[in-house]
């Protein structure tokens, strides 16, 4: 037999032994073999130090989802652009119920006047996640005058404020102009001289307002606060007592028998994880029919 | 069926190794031919990307952007003057400079044309872009009248970046107004 025939029949001889495992291993080599050219010449990406507009600034622990991060964004995208394009129905109808009522009065003219009030030029924004409680998160929404095709000649302009992202099921509804949102409470207390209902309280991002329907039970006025001192109601948040900051200028003054609805306000911000324990009527006065002298003047604290 | 398995598997391994180094002479014959089709001139920029890219990986933001700022005059002060122009954004370049000619006039007049210095002032960011405050003099002449001047530059990544700037002196009553109102009125 000749060497060409001898190499012929061992050739065919191997195939037929080996085969299947050689092109088992033949495929499994092409495989590593294509996967590492396209690993060795895929371009190195470079990771830079970079600020991350979607890091809550105020806790980076609580980060936003990525899934959650492209829902925002394009609500937010799409408010701005109703909203600098004029749009202003469209805008409105973005923006949650409770804000409409509390911020706007349920009057689309007000949320125009707001509006028109920054967006007078054609403008650019950025968003910067803030801080995150439960379903709602707030970002600094900052609209500025488009200063990379002007450079800043001539200045610029920049306005930010804290907006509010809710969680509504699927979908994000927004909360504008430093509003967070409507917190339902419904607390009720009852003496022989008052009965108080603590209903709800608006929530902006530095502030809480409690919306109060107080009856008076007796047949003299209760004064509950008229700035005699600034301590006359405060909301206890644990640590520490914060006073109304609305109650300088007004009287609040109920007439016998009579209801009447009241709101006192304090300094709160949204994001510092304080909770308050309690609301503190601190100097209710019954006043005498006859003289205007005090009868009686104590506490009424209710727990929240 | 056990030998055949353990033959499989070193062969592979064997394969797996000569395939890497297959990979790697390619690798490095494609980056000697591409380096080999470069001019001279061409492979100096290439290098002097790489060394500014290596410069400011490990940088923070507001030094990388100040190292763009300096390579932006570094190509005016170099009479590069297209390159300086590239850097620019495009509707700012729209807006002030729509042809080389004009952005060249313009640089001409306003900034030294040698030993140009750079203060930095402030830096602000605003989103993903960010604006200097620097101020333009030159070394060693006082006689030039030293100007500041507003810069924003946006980075889309490494040493890739876009420019514009305050091309003249606010006038009276312009200015940057900054609004941040904290809660509802």
């Amino acid at each position: 037999m000749n060497f060409k025939t001898k190499m012929t029949l061992a050739i065919r001889d191997f195939i037929k032994d080996y085969g299947k495992p050689t092109l088992i291993v033949l495929a499994v080599w092409f495989i590593i073999f294509t996967l590492n050219q396209y690993l060795i010449t895929k371009p190195k990406e470079i990771k830079l130090l970079k600020h991350d507009l979607n890091s809550p600034i105020m806790d980076d622990t609580k980060k936003v989802s990525v899934s959650n991060q492209r829902k925002i964004q394009a609500i937010v995208k799409e408010y701005f652009e109703y909203c600098n394009s004029k749009q202003y129905e469209k805008a409105y109808n973005l923006i949650t119920e409770d804000c409409k009522h509390y911020v706007y009065l349920n009057d689309i003219e007000n949320f125009k006047k707001y509006i028109d009030s920054i967006y007078n030029n054609n403008k650019v924004y950025y968003l910067q996640n803030y801080s995150n409680v439960d379903d709602t998160y707030v970002y600094i929404l900052g609209i500025m005058d488009d200063i990379e095709s002007t450079g800043t000649t001539g200045g610029y302009k920049v306005y930010e404020e804290r907006i509010a992202l809710i969680k509504n099921n699927d979908t994000f509804e927004i909360a504008c102009d430093n509003y967070i949102k409507n917190e339902r409470i419904g607390i009720e207390k009852e003496d022989a001289f008052l009965k108080v209902n603590v209903a709800s309280k608006e929530l902006s991002y530095t502030r809480e307002e409690y919306n109060l329907t107080i009856t008076n039970l007796t047949d003299n006025d209760i004064i509950i606060a008229n700035f005699d001192t600034n301590k006359e109601v405060e909301l206890n948040l644990g640590n520490q007592l914060r006073s109304a900051m609305n109650i300088a200028n007004s009287t609040f003054r109920v007439k016998p028998h009579e209801t009447k609805t009241m709101s006192f306000i304090f300094r709160k911000y949204f994001d510092d994880e304080n909770t308050p324990t309690q609301l503190r009527l601190n100097a209710v006065r019954i006043i005498s029919n006859y003289d205007n002298s005090i009868m009686r003047n104590y506490s009424f604290n209710i727990d929240l | 069926m056990k030998k055949e398995l353990i033959i499989i598997v070193i062969s592979i391994l064997i394969l797996t190794i000569v395939a890497s180094f297959i990979g790697i002479g390619i690798r490095k014959e494609k980056q000697k031919r591409e380096m080999a089709s470069l001019t001279e001139e061409q492979r100096k920029e290439k290098d002097e990307e790489n060394t500014i890219i290596n410069k400011i990986k490990d940088m923070n933001e507001v030094d990388r952007i100040q190292v763009y700022f300096g390579e932006f005059l570094k190509f005016i002060e170099q009479q590069k003057y297209e390159k300086a122009y590239n850097c620019l954004n495009e509707n700012f370049k729209n807006n002030y400079f729509n042809n080389l000619e004009k952005f060249i006039e313009y640089v001409k007049n306003k900034y030294p044309q040698t030993n140009i210095a750079v203060t930095y002032n402030e830096a602000n960011r605003r989103g993903d872009i960010f604006i200097l405050k620097v101020k333009i003099s030159q070394v060693l002449n006082t006689e030039f009248e030293s100007f500041e001047q507003r810069i924003v530059i946006r980075e889309n990544g490494a040493n890739d970046y876009k420019i514009s700037f305050q091309v003249e002196e606010d006038a009276e009553g312009e200015g940057i107004e900054v609004d941040t109102p904290t809660s509802l009125e």
